[in-house]
């Protein structure tokens, strides 16, 4: 067992992500008023996010969750996306927003975005709490973008480090010593 | 183990049996409301929120029918409200 010390510097504070979804939520109100709009969340890293995005929302909409594996333990995203646990709604003829806590090498929206439409939806968008552009490896378009983060890992607001730092309110970098 | 509302209590044995199955060392409840009114399995609640009477609740993650979940606030759905009469 090797013994490590972690470092977390501070990235974004929870009063400007409490700004950013406040903006997020008025603009996604005023797009999708008078729709019929399902907010897709993507477990487990989008979970803080997507519960205080929705409640700032002030129209109606249904919520549901996916469960994708794309991070492994060594925190590389993967190519290959599975699926572990798909909608329980109904999308048909529905306008479904994918909410999701980090957008890196694209692969994970790319696939769910995809799915969605098959599914049926009339229109699918993304919103993102993070863009971390330089690990982009197929093309994305954020509808709805957070903040975009430097090539580290970033942690905490639904952000893991293998399974820790989820809970945390503020986003912080993390820095291994090994 | 983190559960909105406790009703009947038979989903929250059913999932805390299951935990088990998975040798936690300890296994504990935490839940937002509980609805002692209707209780048909005897559970035992580490920590509640709210004790509510038998009345229909949606927000703050509560639905009916995947509606409401989003309501910054717990509210009581009245039937003849939500058929608009």
């Amino acid at each position: 067992m090797s013994l490590r010390r972690d470092t977390l510097t501070l990235l974004i504070p929870r009063g400007v992500i409490d700004r950013t979804v406040t903006d997020l939520a008025t603009r996604i109100s005023a797009d999708y008023r008078g729709r019929q709009l399902v907010a897709v969340g993507i477990l487990k890293g989008a979970f803080i996010f997507m519960a205080d995005l929705v409640r700032r929302l002030d129209i109606p909409l249904e919520v549901d969750f996916v469960t994708v594996s794309s991070y492994g333990r060594a925190a590389e995203s993967s190519r290959t996306v599975v699926l572990q646990q798909d909608l329980s709604t109904d999308i048909r003829g529905k306008d479904v927003l994918l909410i999701e806590d980090i957008v890196d090498t694209g692969h994970t929206v790319c696939y769910l975005l995809q799915h969605l439409a098959e599914r049926g939806a009339s229109s699918v968008r993304l919103c993102a709490l993070a863009d971390k552009p330089t690990r982009r490896e197929v093309s994305v378009r954020l509808d709805y973008l957070g903040f975009t983060v430097p090539d580290q890992f970033v942690v905490g607001y639904g952000l893991d480090f293998d399974n820790k730092f989820r809970y945390l309110p503020d986003i912080y970098v993390l820095e291994r010593h090994v | 183990m983190v559960e909105d509302i406790v009703d009947t209590g038979m989903t929250l044995n059913y999932v805390l049996s299951h935990l088990a199955t998975h040798k936690p060392a300890t296994l504990s409840v935490c839940t937002l409301l509980d609805r002692t009114s209707r209780r048909l399995a005897n559970v035992k609640l580490d920590y509640v929120g709210f004790e509510i009477s038998d009345e229909f609740v949606v927000g703050y993650g509560l639905d009916d029918k995947d509606e409401y979940r989003n309501l910054p606030f717990i509210g009581i759905l009245k039937e003849d409200a939500a058929e608009g009469a």
